[in-house]
């Protein structure tokens, strides 16, 4: 027996997520069809730049082949992108003029990257790094060699960074804030990690505005605010991510910097559910993993009327890996000036951490080099427990 | 391995047998007690169990210095003897002294004296004896006529009531003790009663413990001949064949302290603790009284020392197996410093320099060109002269007064501006060594070779299996060719110990026929190899009795002029200061188990640091309580005469009201931390021995920003600072340091940049808290801990980590390791057990000190720690029989 006809916009990690949660409630009690973007099936998008740099195969990306969609009775429209959203005939029209018509339509459209506006920004070889494609892309001509600019000194940028310059390119990053990560690390972490990018033969230029490409057809450099330029044969645009809201909009769900959302996924509309990279709750974004999984586990209970207590926003750490470098944060880096701060440094192997305390309690903590005890802090941090020896604490001893 | 060579052990007055095995290049030596010994039976004591780590060429003394100027020994040797020669040609021989030391050996001792009194002319040659022996030494001359100790060690095993007073032999003699100790467990009915204002661990032994108010001594055994006159129970018959004098004594004291309570009173004690003392003291034939410190350091020492031989006398418990008096003495070689005359109001071989027979006796047998008439400056009065200006050369062999003597501060300032100061050390830095204008490399432990006399006035050889160090030479050598120097190689034509000794034993027996106590005649005739192959052997060693002599006065014949004994009636004092306002607490000093002296040798070995690393003054509860203080906390104490910085720890020993302080920590080692400074130059009047048992004081507690441990391969500058203790641990130095300075991670790199290449560093934004782990390239060199109290660090495991070099810097700057080491303190030294795992062990059923050592080894090779099981057995059954 069927619940009904369940659409699904979007194929990526929310989407393929959902698509779990429901599978191991009841594979079969919805009519499910996914439709999207992208010509690949399912993949993990985290692993793109694992797999740029060349630490993982191709077949560890993909999550969820064609066959399984196959095996679970699932429908997948993919290279075929939704076009409009009928709220009122409860159907999606795609790009090529097909119908498909739902009871349940879930919103899964996620984010795209954001577009660097300056002269030059339609030149070839310009691009973003989102997707599959893109990566395959950036991996192709990287065999040619020659000079890259990256632009953007977050997290993605970094690591389309580290991934071209592991193949074999020239890279320069160009980044706007004071140091690199400014949002996720203190200065002494940014510095440090400019500073093992430099080691690693990347450039790295902070507190830089971009003015222009330069270029006749192709790129052929980034001229900065300070006039000078950096040649460049590749420009990647690495500085953020949009949520992708505009069949959304179009179809007058309610919106703001995203879909707005309730904690059971409910849109304004009835029937639409969003999640993910597109959706807001309480007037917050999403962009880490964790959340978004949550998210997929409360949709796919309320969807199969299972209780649900709705999504329940967690403070998240970011814990990652750039350029080989382990590198953890948790905490609102943005207003610590009246914390007791605590450092450790060991130039000989690199590392690096920073506690921020506010009476006697955990805020905020930033690791670098070695960040196994992330999880840890993190904990304290979301239990405000008074810290008893705080300098204990930064070594790692967990009793502290 | 080289054969064993049988030596005796430096350290404290028992002189234990002491098998020295070397390895063929002498990098490593085994020590282990000599079962022969009649002393210790193969025993030993912590400290010497340690003797292998404080050997060797590090920080040694090795080469002659004028100045800091490296110099030959034909320099320095004239340089001292023109500068001596200059003084006694223009201000006479008593402008010149030599300060000596019971650790010198009875060779070198007798080169000295001799030097002093027969050649140069003057008795200015007083020792560090002065301040522990001397007392007993008076006491013995006025009473027996003779500085003789009646018994000997086999008596306090013999013994059916055993009084120990003014000791705390479990650590100032632990081989003794254990002899004491394994005695009364193979004969449970032998009482021993402790007499001490301090629990110590001696009163761990203990059938009733007497924690009398401090100094109260004379008036306990005041009352005691008082108490056995009353009661009959004197030994008349003895007292009229062999004694002086007593009537009038014992009705002196019957006056003044034939009221039991009149004693209580004054000593603090209730009445039936008294009287069990008094009962069983009276009832019990085999009654032996052993006294130390306690009695000697003290204003009125002779008079109490003279007090318990009265009551031994007055018995007729003197010299028989199982009944005496005992003085058992500090030093090694204390007893043969007196045997040599090496007071300053000695003359030699237990001759009197006030006789005027005996002068004549001793300058005809040396053919001395210079007699004093009188006696010299006794230590106090001799370091004063040299602070007025009247004795302006000094030499200072084998001792530390600077730290050791009554108002130290003073003592130092008088030596800083002394014309001239030589000091002969076999260590290369020591507060005296500091103010020395010549300095003279002596030989140490293991490279001297004579002998040596213990308590129970046995001769052993010590002998010497390393070689010289560096430039090195014996004490007798140093002064035989200083003599030659001064004119008078005739009578120093010394070539060997042996040469010395058998003119020591010859004076001895010079015209001696039984006249005098010291004989040796039986030894005058050894050859070089009988020297070398000397027994154990205890004095008088005459014709009739080759083998030695046990005991004296069994049968009376004192050495008084008429052979009687003599009772000294004196009215028992009080402390020679008492408490008041600004000074409220009593300040008691004195040994600590693991360190000798002035830690020139003991703290070369870090075993021996692990026991107690840092200088503390000891309080009662209460006392903690009242002056807001918890165990650790750094404090002020106070003097008339001086400061010291030290850290406060709670000791349950102490009655409230009164402190201890260990005497061994010195400027090489902390930054204020010389008791001696506090203790006021009040001496005995007939023995000129200071009272270092009773100081008023105040204790205050110091407000400190931070406390640090600094841990280096080498010594590194310390930043400014309140206090510091150093210490070496193995290859590495450690440091405690504390201050209310502000400081930073930035000033401690500039500081030390010269030494470490590379920093792992912890800041912290409120400067509480800094770690630093420094590293020369690769390898650490350099740890520091800083934070508002004493960091907690594992410093064993720490040490070896740093060592080991396989931690990364966070691990190191932790300080422990992760998972729960045993961090409690160490109590057995030998095996390393720590208290928690001996707790641990009692909880599971170990109900004796023979059980714990089979579970945990602990106590069951030098015993030193038996007393602190013993009392963790006994808090463990408190413990348990409150729940």
């Amino acid at each position: 027996m069927t619940s009904g006809r369940l659409v699904i916009i979007g194929n990526g990690m929310a989407a393929t997520r959902l698509l779990d949660e429901l599978v191991v409630r009841d594979a079969r009690r919805f009519a499910i069809t996914v439709i999207g973007e992208e010509a690949a099936a399912g993949y993990n998008r985290i692993m793109l730049s694992p797999w740029l740099a060349g630490e993982k195969s191709r077949n560890e990306l993909i999550t969820h082949p064609r066959d399984w969609y196959e095996q679970h009775g699932i429908s997948l429209i993919s290279g075929d992108p939704a076009a409009t959203i009928d709220a009122d005939q409860q159907c999606v029209i795609t790009e090529s003029g097909s119908r498909v018509d739902w009871d349940q339509l879930v919103i899964a459209t996620g984010s795209r990257p954001a577009m660097l506006s300056i002269p030059g920004n339609r030149l070839s070889n310009v691009m973003c790094f989102r997707t599959l494609d893109d990566a395959q892309r950036m991996q192709q001509f990287s065999r040619r060699g020659g000079n890259a600019v990256v632009i953007g000194g977050g997290l993605l940028g970094l690591e389309a960074a580290y991934g071209l310059n592991r193949l074999g390119m020239h890279v320069s990053v160009v980044h706007n804030g004071e140091w690199l990560m400014n949002r996720q690390l203190d200065e002494e972490a940014g510095t440090r990690l400019a500073e093992s990018l430099r080691q690693r033969g990347i450039s790295v230029h902070v507190g830089c505005n971009s003015e222009a490409f330069v270029g006749n057809g192709s790129v052929e450099g980034l001229r900065l605010a300070d006039g000078s330029l950096l040649p460049c044969s590749l420009a990647v645009i690495g500085i953020g991510i949009i949520p992708e809201v505009s069949l959304a909009r179009a179809a007058s769900l309610r919106c703001e910097r995203a879909i707005i959302t309730d904690s059971l996924m409910r849109t304004s509309v009835e029937n639409i559910s969003a999640l993910g990279e597109c959706c807001q709750i309480s007037g917050e974004l999403f962009g880490m993993i964790a959340p978004i999984y949550q998210q997929a586990r409360v949709l796919a209970r309320r969807l199969c009327g299972e209780e649900t207590e709705g999504y329940q926003p967690e403070v998240l750490p970011t814990r990652l890996k750039v350029s080989g470098i382990d590198v953890f944060s948790a905490g609102d880096l943005s207003e610590l000036d009246d914390c007791r701060k605590l450092v450790w440094r060991d130039p000989k192997l690199g590392h690096y951490r920073r506690l921020w305390l506010r009476d006697g309690r955990l805020v905020a903590a930033v690791l670098f080099g070695d960040a196994s005890d992330g999880g840890h802090y993190f904990d304290l941090i979301q239990q405000a427990r008074r810290i008893a020896d705080p300098a204990a604490l930064l070594l790692g001893e967990v009793a502290a | 391995m080289n054969a064993i060579v049988r030596t005796t052990c430096p350290y404290c007055g028992v002189g234990c047998g002491v098998d020295v095995q070397t390895d063929s290049d002498a990098n490593r030596i085994q020590v282990s007690g000599d079962q022969q010994h009649p002393a210790n039976f193969g025993r030993l004591c912590v400290k010497g169990s340690a003797l292998a780590d404080t050997v060797g060429t590090k920080q040694r003394l090795l080469y002659p210095h004028i100045g800091e100027q490296r110099v030959s020994w034909d320099l320095a040797l004239d340089e001292t003897a023109t500068r001596m020669q200059k003084v006694i040609r223009e201000h006479g021989p008593d402008a010149v002294a030599f300060y000596v030391s019971g650790q010198l050996l009875t060779e070198d001792y007798y080169v000295a004296n001799k030097l002093m009194k027969g050649f140069i002319g003057s008795a200015n040659i007083d020792t560090n004896s002065r301040l522990c022996m001397s007392t007993a030494v008076a006491a013995h001359k006025r009473v027996f006529g003779s500085d003789t100790v009646p018994g000997c060690y086999e008596d306090l095993e013999l013994a059916d009531l055993l009084v120990i007073t003014g000791s705390n032999m479990a650590w100032t003699h632990p081989v003794v003790y254990q002899r004491i100790a394994a005695a009364k467990a193979a004969r449970p009915s032998m009482k021993i009663v402790v007499i001490d204002p301090r629990r110590t661990a001696t009163a761990e032994l203990a059938d009733l413990h007497l924690q009398i108010t401090p100094g109260s001594d004379g008036y306990l055994f005041d009352g005691l001949l008082a108490w056995l006159v009353v009661n009959l129970a004197i030994d008349t018959d003895f007292i009229l064949k062999h004694t002086e004098d007593f009537v009038a004594t014992a009705r002196s004291s019957r006056q003044r302290s034939g009221e039991i309570l009149a004693v209580t009173e004054r000593c603090g004690l209730d009445e039936q603790t008294l009287r069990t003392f008094y009962h069983w003291f009276a009832d019990t034939e085999r009654t032996v009284t052993v006294f130390s410190q306690g009695i000697n350091q003290s204003a009125s020492g002779v008079d109490k020392a003279s007090a318990i031989l009265h009551c031994h006398l007055a018995t007729g418990r003197i010299g028989k197996p199982g009944a005496t008096a005992f003085s058992i003495t500090g030093q090694p070689n204390a007893m043969g410093g007196r045997e040599v005359g090496g007071l300053a109001n000695q003359l030699a071989a237990h001759m009197d320099i006030d006789n005027p027979e005996h002068r004549d006796l001793v300058r005809r047998f040396w053919q001395a060109p210079a007699m004093p008439v009188g006696p010299g400056l006794k230590a106090v009065n001799l370091f004063d002269a040299i602070a007025d200006g009247k004795v302006k050369f000094v030499w200072i062999m084998a001792t530390n007064p600077v730290v050791s003597m009554p108002d130290a501060d003073k003592v130092r300032a008088a030596l800083a501006q002394c014309d001239t100061v030589v000091v002969s050390d076999c260590v290369a830095d020591t507060d005296t060594l500091r103010l020395a204008h010549i300095r003279l490399p002596a030989a140490g432990w293991g490279e001297k070779d004579g002998t040596v006399t213990n308590s129970e006035r046995r001769i052993s050889r010590q002998r010497a299996f390393l070689p010289l160090p560096g430039e090195a030479q014996p004490d007798w050598k140093i002064i035989t060719d200083l003599a030659h120097r001064l004119g008078h190689a005739g009578a120093f034509a010394y070539t060997c110990p042996g040469d010395i000794f058998r003119e020591h034993a010859e004076l001895s027996a010079f015209e001696n026929n039984g006249s005098r106590d010291f004989d040796l005649s039986g030894l005058t005739a050894l050859s070089n190899t009988d020297y070398d192959n000397l027994v154990p052997v205890q004095w008088p060693v005459r014709e009739h009795s080759p083998d030695g002599t046990s005991r004296f006065f069994g049968n009376g014949h004192f050495f008084t002029s008429n052979r009687r004994a003599r009772f000294i009636d004196g009215a028992p004092q009080p402390a020679a200061q008492q408490c008041d306002a600004n000074f409220p607490l009593m300040l008691n000093s004195g040994r600590i188990r693991d360190q000798w002296h002035t830690m020139t040798r003991t703290a070369r070995s870090a075993r021996l640091l692990q026991h107690i690393s840092e200088p503390f003054v000891e309080l009662h509860e209460n006392d903690m309580t009242a002056l807001g203080l918890s165990d650790g906390d750094l404090v002020q104490v106070r003097s008339q005469h001086g400061n010291c910085v030290v850290r406060a720890m709670e000791q349950s020993g102490q009655t409230p009201g009164t402190a201890f302080m260990p005497i061994h920590w010195n400027d090489v080692f902390a930054s204020q931390a010389r008791v001696d400074a506090l203790i006021a130059p009040i001496c005995d009047p007939v023995s000129g021995q200071p009272a270092f048992k009773q100081t008023p004081v105040s204790i205050n507690r110091i407000a400190l920003r931070w406390h640090a441990t600094l841990i280096s391969r080498d010594a590194l500058p310390l930043p400014e600072n309140r206090y510091w203790c150093r210490r070496p641990a193995d290859s590495w130095e450690v440091v405690s340091l504390a201050s209310d300075t502000t400081i930073s991670a930035a000033m401690l790199k500039a500081l030390w940049q010269h030494q470490i290449t590379d920093w792992a560093e912890l800041d912290d934004s409120y400067g509480h808290t800094l770690r630093l782990v420094g590293y020369r390239h690769a390898t650490p060199v350099c740890w520091f801990a800083l934070q508002p109290q004493w960091p907690q660090i594992d410093e064993s495991w720490l040490l070896q980590a740093l060592d080991r070099n396989d931690l990364s810097a966070l691990q190191l700057a932790r300080g422990t390791p992760t998972s729960g080491a045993d961090c409690s303190a160490l109590v057995c030294s030998c095996h390393q057990v720590r208290e928690a795992k001996i707790l641990s062990a009692i909880a599971d059923g170990c109900d004796s000190i023979e059980r714990i050592g089979a579970c945990t080894r602990a106590g069951t090779n030098c015993g030193s720690c038996i007393p602190d099981l013993r009392r963790l057995l006994t808090n463990s059954n408190v413990a348990e029989a409150l729940c």
